[in-house]
């Protein structure tokens, strides 16, 4: 707020100010103050940050790593593939979280801190080990097989690991609580008066919905969506560990250039793409939503 | 509660493949035993990894714990030009994928000419604590945010130095969310590859670091105890966490 403010307000403003203002730590050293206090995890973050990330970006400009990319198919395959999934993650994580999140909110037995607390607990569950876990689920040794051949559908183990269905189902299963939550937020803070309102006024349920708890939770679709989509766009271990080499991402492509393949000019083009789609896409949601629903919906 | 189910039951079956007697987890275990998990205190690489991984993460969440507190207090309490700003720059690091931290602190340390077979140990706690901070800060800073600022001046009006009221006002009432965001911090690191695999050495593997390139390579049924390990431990973290915030919820409410 205070940022807007011209210096001569601020002045307004702490000659107003109570008594104890004045009793605090004279100007000169409060400034002092704000500079250590906030430096300290500011220049923390410039320094093994911020300016790791330009010397990639400069880093990335000395060699031909953006033609190369721009030229090489399989290196437009892999980005594209990432976008692909993103979305196919998103959209499917929205369908399965929007009822779940609905239903929460309609939910009045439970209080609200207990619901956040349960929609955490799974991102607190060993995200690597989750990942994994899905071996002894879609492997050949795994349940899903081990039903199917008890009941006669197949006479051998089907085949699920390793292909683009395992990576989805992985991180849908890892993102689910990232969309659920902002909604749930979302749907719980509308005014049940307007709801009210709206059926007195001769709307049935699905109406209702439709035209009033739908749209004002947009806000929410938006914020789960983007979660989701940056989320699951720059993610690593889940292909790595449930896909094969057909599903390699974008994150996967640049471990490789970088730990394997030793190169820097194309690892480092690589990075500064995926850096700038992704802060793009938190460009744009914050212009059209604003970032600051994002904290809320997450509180 | 499906959903809920689709959640969690696959870590499930982790933990009861830790108790098969197969060297290759096949369901439904055969049998049930400990032995893997004898085994597992038997070989030095994985006690090597565990302890690397208290060692790292210990070490980080210091750094981040005290700089997201330092940098939470500074950013409620002066207004100054610029803090919007500045508080999207300190949450950045959550926001941009985490190989790109990983990646791009590699490429900073290697054009400092450090080499990362002798820092590793520096690489990996710089780095934990880069990714943690973010986490602290959001913790701490609602916590600081949400506090009663005459507490502070009454205990400057009562002659109190500030340093004095930090220590014996603000710290006891914002600990709690330190302590949480510290927490979930330490279940971040212990979890951590992705970025990690950048910085790391065969001397500095930490746990999720051994079960990722042991999933690639040998997969030994030791695997399967440390991940249950691992899990249990983020999800101790997790209940120490909502016992701390709940306790502080409770006070705010008498």
């Amino acid at each position: 707020m205070s940022e807007n403010q011209g210096p001569r307000e601020n002045k307004l403003q702490t000659s107003f100010k109570s008594k104890a203002a004045r009793i605090r730590i004279p100007r000169i050293s409060a400034r002092l103050g704000a500079v250590l206090l906030v430096g300290s995890g500011a220049g923390y973050v410039f320094v093994f940050f911020f300016i790791p990330i330009l010397i990639t970006a400069v880093y990335s400009l000395q060699g031909s790593g953006y033609e190369h990319i721009l030229t090489t198919p399989l290196y437009l395959d892999i980005i594209l593939r990432s976008l692909g999934v993103a979305v196919e993650v998103s959209f499917l994580s929205l369908l399965l979280g929007y009822p779940v999140a609905y239903y929460l909110a309609k939910l009045t037995s439970i209080r609200r801190e207990t619901i956040v607390v349960l929609l955490l607990f799974p991102l607190f569950i060993s995200f690597l080990v989750r990942a994994y876990s899905w071996y002894y689920v879609l492997g050949a040794r795994g349940i899903v097989n081990y039903v199917l051949l008890a009941l006669g559908v197949v006479n051998e183990p089907m085949r699920f690991l390793f292909t683009e269905t395992a990576v989805i189902i992985g991180t849908v299963n890892w993102t689910l609580p990232f969309m659920i939550l902002p909604i749930y937020s979302s749907i719980e803070k509308i005014d049940n008066n307007i709801i009210d309102m709206s059926k007195n006024l001769g709307a049935d349920d699905i109406s209702t919905f439709r035209q009033v708890t739908f749209p004002l939770s947009v806000p929410g679709i938006a914020s789960g969506v983007l979660l989701t989509f940056i989320s699951s766009f720059g993610m690593y271990v889940t292909p790595a560990i449930l896909g094969g080499p057909q599903q390699a991402m974008i994150a996967n492509l640049i471990s490789v250039l970088f730990l394997t393949m030793r190169d820097f000019p194309l690892g480092t083009a690589l990075s500064v793409i995926l850096t700038l789609v992704t802060l793009a896409i938190v460009y744009v949601y914050n212009k059209v939503v604003g970032l600051d629903k994002l904290l809320e919906a997450m509180g | 509660m499906v959903v809920y189910g689709f959640i969690l039951t696959p870590a499930v079956f982790v933990i009861l493949m830790s108790f098969s007697p197969d060297v290759i987890a096949t369901f439904p275990p055969p049998g049930l035993t400990i032995k893997w998990y004898i085994a597992l205190t038997q070989d030095p690489r994985m006690v090597a990894a565990i302890y690397n991984s208290l060692f790292i993460g210990l070490s980080a969440i210091l750094i981040s714990g005290l700089l997201g507190t330092v940098t939470s207090i500074g950013m409620v309490r002066y207004k100054f030009r610029g803090r919007g700003l500045l508080s999207s720059f300190v949450i950045a690091p959550m926001v941009v994928p985490e190989i790109i931290l990983g990646a791009s602190l590699l490429t900073f340390f290697i054009s400092l000419g450090l080499s990362l077979s002798r820092f590793s140990y520096l690489f990996m706690i710089l780095g934990h604590a880069l990714f943690t901070l973010p986490y602290v800060i959001l913790m701490v800073h609602a916590r600081v945010y949400g506090l009663d600022k005459s507490l502070e001046e009454a205990s400057m009006n009562l002659g109190a130095n500030p340093i004095q009221t930090f220590r014996e006002v603000t710290l006891p009432l914002i600990l709690p969310a330190i302590l949480s965001g510290m927490l979930l911090a330490f279940a971040l690191s212990l979890d951590d590859y992705t970025a990690s695999q950048f910085w790391v050495m065969p001397y500095t593997e930490t746990i999720a670091v051994r079960i990722f390139t042991a999933l690639r390579t040998e997969l030994p049924p030791t695997i399967n105890p440390l991940a249950t390990l691992l899990m249990l431990s983020t999800l101790f973290a997790f209940f120490l966490q909502v016992r701390i915030s709940r306790r502080v919820t409770l006070r705010k409410r008498k």
